[in-house]
């Protein structure tokens, strides 16, 4: 398939799924990432 | 507890009503007229706002829209809507994202921010509908849409309904501190008992119709430029909302600080730090998702090439300079415990909003438009809106001044204890 060219309705659907599966999986990382960021100064919580 | 008690011998007589007596240099309080002059006195900007805004009334409703606006057929939507609308709904936000968190979520840590939340949101809602009667006119028919003639397939039915009702949810959610202020326990104990209640349906009608204002643009795809046209603008909506609504509550209390601090108890002083790392830490995150997910948007409908273009440059400023920057800000902010950074993370995201709202209401819809058949918006409309903020901040320190706004009124600070216990444990 050329990029960015698209004959059929379903080679647009796997492109553009395919495009968004993978940065679903940098959000998932992404937001990990961040979240250590965030929280990484915090004291921990004694729960004992 | 009891080092949150505020002292009550501070609410005898505001300092403000007292005045030295001329006669025998002892200070005084003022008599009743002279609360009255004080209460009138006005900042010359706030008079002037007022004044013009009074002016822009007459005009609109005796000339009608053709003279104080530049709407036409093309542009039936100006700043009216995109400012005192959809800017006012999303910025309003605070009241439901504040008592959620307290009482939904448990974070009673946040209880000293649930008041002036609950307030800026109901001034906020009340000027949103009020603003949309210049736009619609007849104010008298306001009612017709919701009790006369239903339309019940359009969007704009549903963000109707929803604002009526969540007006109607935050006057009651605020009718106990008017009911303090006028201390009629008996009703305020019967109100103050319907605070969940009221909190879940504010919460479900605010989720309806904050991304209903988003879905109102799912029928324009040809007129909206691609980059903000979404099927997931309801979700943006609803989500910058809360990002709006968690940044507003640190900038009222950072203005609350700086202007009423002495309208505020121990407990408000107390907790203000708390409440802001907290809701800075919210808003970072929930930041961080809305700009994640706008790459999502981007990429469902594969709209990559238009990164290329102006409006792809603005669309980045906007996303980068507006949503990413601001998140960034937050987590330093809070990771670091630095005000600064949390109260310019603040402010740079409510601006944000605005642009957002500006973008898909004004600037990329119509895109395609030649630009003599734009619309930019009259002078009178930049008066109205700006006569609205003005009538926003005018209220708030009207009944902030008076009513237990800012701090825990005596008589139920005990009444209060079990809500105003702030919450050991769950982190920020």
């Amino acid at each position: 398939m050329d990029t960015g060219t698209f004959h059929t309705l379903h080679d647009f659907m796997v492109h553009s799924k395919g495009i968004v599966y993978i940065i679903m999986g940098v959000i998932l990382a992404g937001s990990l990432i961040f979240w250590r960021f965030l929280t990484a100064r915090e004291k921990p919580i004694r729960k004992y | 507890m009891s080092d949150h008690k505020p002292d009550v011998s501070t609410f005898t007589v505001d300092p403000k009503y007292l005045t030295k007596d001329g006669i025998t240099g002892l200070a005084r309080e003022l008599t009743t007229k002279e609360k009255i002059l004080e209460a009138a006195r006005l900042h010359p900007v706030m008079a002037t706002l007022l004044i013009m805004g009074g002016l822009a009334t007459i005009l609109r409703f005796t000339f009608g829209l053709g003279t104080v606006t530049n709407l036409d057929d093309n542009n039936p939507w100006g700043i009216w809507i995109s400012i005192d609308l959809l800017c006012g709904v999303a910025l309003a936000a605070g009241g439901f994202v504040t008592s959620a968190a307290c009482y939904i979520f448990g974070f009673k840590k946040f209880h000293s921010a649930v008041r002036p939340a609950i307030l800026t949101a109901f001034i906020g809602y009340a000027l949103v509908v009020f603003a949309l009667n210049y736009d619609v006119g007849r104010p008298y028919r306001l009612p017709y849409p919701l009790f006369w003639s239903q339309g019940t397939s359009s969007l704009l039915f549903e963000v109707g309904l929803c604002v009526f009702l969540y007006l109607t949810v935050l006057f009651i959610e605020f009718f106990p501190a008017a009911l303090e202020w006028l201390g009629l326990k008996k009703i305020r104990n019967v109100v103050h008992s319907l605070t969940i209640v009221l909190t879940i349906f504010g919460v479900v009608l605010s989720t309806l119709h904050q991304s209903s204002l988003g879905a109102l643009f799912l029928i324009a795809p040809s007129k909206v430029h691609p980059l903000w046209y979404s099927s997931y603008l309801p979700v943006y909506f609803f989500v910058s909302a809360i990002c709006a609504g968690l940044s507003v509550v640190i900038f009222e209390g950072m203005l609350s600080h700086k202007y009423m601090h002495a309208k505020m108890d121990k407990m408000t002083i107390e907790e203000h730090d708390g409440v802001m790392f907290g809701f800075a830490k919210a808003a970072a995150f929930v930041l961080m998702g809305y700009f994640f997910i706008k790459w999502v948007g981007v990429a469902a409908d594969n709209n990559w090439h238009y990164l290329g273009t102006g409006y792809g440059a603005w669309f980045l400023v906007e996303v980068i300079g507006f949503v990413f920057l601001p998140a960034v800000c937050y987590a330093i902010g809070y990771r670091e415990q630095n005000p600064t950074f949390v109260k310019v993370a603040a402010v740079w995201t409510i601006l944000g909003i605005v642009v957002n709202r500006l973008n898909v209401s004004q600037i990329a819809f119509n895109w395609q438009l030649p630009s003599d058949l734009r619309y930019f918006p009259h002078f009178w409309e930049i008066v109205v809106t700006a006569f609205i903020i003005g009538l926003h901040v005018l209220l708030f320190r009207l009944i902030a001044n008076r009513m237990p706004i800012l701090y825990t009124h005596p008589d139920y600070a005990d009444h209060d204890e079990d809500v105003a216990e702030p919450a050991h444990g769950g982190g920020h």
